[in-house]
């Protein structure tokens, strides 16, 4: 129990009197001692999913007018069901929540004589947490121009902490422009919708950017994202072949692409008929 | 083809872009009506060289455009582009040009 407080009302007396003596009773008043005062908490976050540790926020602190506040005790429910195993902390891990609980926290504050003040209460809903992101990569790593497919795959799951089925869509870019562009002949689907991008749409020297978002039956998480730069490929190989045209200023000469080294040339392969 | 290469000369006179033709072996009979009224090289493949199905394993109406270390920039090929079709045709202007530095407009 707490000890009573006393009020010496003839302290003066005490203290000024070499011959004084001990006051009598009537002098002496008693005062009773008090709980401390209400508190308002929250819970953060305010919408918390299962990836997210639940932390008790003191919105307003209990106060006590003996100014001998002690501690503030909590008391944790899940869906209405007590949790003693927890009493006493003012968080619970992200590892022991699941989405769909209602989780609930009573906090009540005590004084040094343990008396205690009233409680208040705050409740959240564990919400579904979105996928994290994969780990994704653009196969070949170093694609040459008209020689490589690209293939985007992922190589590390995203992470659900829900434990959900997780699907992916994927998007690509071309220098940072959205693909496919006006003519391009891709994308294609190997293993996930629009994965590939076929022989002929990368041209040399573009970064090519995919972009794999995975989503759960609720919601969209974060993106992995993979990025290759094209390279040019080797010389075409040499050959050499007589002009036949005879209103061409080469007739009867021969040509060979060597000839039109430092400069663009474009070979065009049709037939005569 | 013929109007391209024209045009090219007349535009850019400095980039110095060359198209040129190349015939199937086995089309030799065509090669006098194919170059009437056209100045552009027409060169006659040969079944001891055979760069239509040997050496770059080309497609039937490819237009196989080279940087100037002769490596491919671009494949257009005139049956999946028709140049009678004028974005068609500028699009195959277009590569030639973007293959010679010249930005897209």
């Amino acid at each position: 129990m707490r000890p009573w407080s006393w009020t010496i009302a003839a302290l003066a007396m005490l203290t000024g009197c070499p011959t004084a003596t001990l006051p009598d009773d009537d002098d002496v008043v008693p005062v009773e001692p008090s709980p401390p005062g209400p508190m308002e908490i929250s819970l953060a976050p305010a919408e918390p999913t299962s990836s997210d540790d639940l932390v008790v926020q003191t919105v307003v602190e209990s106060t006590d007018p003996d100014g001998d506040l002690a501690e503030v005790r909590y008391a944790w429910e899940v869906d209405g069901e007590p949790r003693p195993d927890l009493d006493g902390q003012a968080s619970v891990g992200a590892g022991l929540t699941t989405r769909g609980e209602l989780w609930a926290v009573v906090a009540t504050p005590v004084d040094a004589g343990g008396l205690t003040g009233p409680s208040a209460a705050a409740a959240a809903s564990i919400g579904n947490s979105p996928p994290g992101a994969p780990i994704v990569a653009i196969e070949p790593p170093t694609p040459v121009v008209f020689e490589h497919t690209l293939w985007c795959v992922v190589n590390t799951e995203a992470p659900d902490a829900d434990g959900d089925a997780v699907e992916y869509s994927i998007t690509w870019e071309v220098d940072g422009q959205p693909y496919p562009r006006e003519g391009d002949a891709g994308p294609l689907t190997s293993l996930l919708p629009d994965d590939t991008v076929p022989v002929g749409d990368p041209g040399p020297g573009e970064d090519w950017t995919c972009r794999v978002t995975p989503a759960d039956a609720d919601a969209p998480g974060e993106p992995g994202i993979a990025v290759v730069t094209i390279e040019a490929g080797p010389p075409q190989p040499d050959f050499s072949l007589v002009d036949v045209n005879e209103t061409s200023a080469t007739f009867g000469t021969p040509i060979s692409p060597r000839d039109h080294l430092k400069q663009v040339s474009g070979w065009y392969f049709g037939h005569a008929t | 083809m013929n109007d391209l290469q024209a045009e090219l000369e007349a535009d850019h006179p400095d980039l110095a872009i060359q198209i040129i033709g190349v015939n199937e072996v086995g089309y030799e009979a065509g090669n006098e009506t194919m170059c009437d009224g056209r100045d552009l090289p027409w060169l006659q493949d040969v079944a001891e060289v055979d760069v239509w199905n040997v050496l770059w394993l080309v497609t039937y109406r490819d237009l196989i455009v080279l940087d100037g270390d002769n490596r491919i920039f671009g494949i257009y090929n005139v049956t999946e582009h028709n140049l009678q079709v004028p974005d068609e045709y500028e699009g195959l202007r277009s590569l030639l040009l973007e293959a010679a530095g010249v930005p897209p407009e």
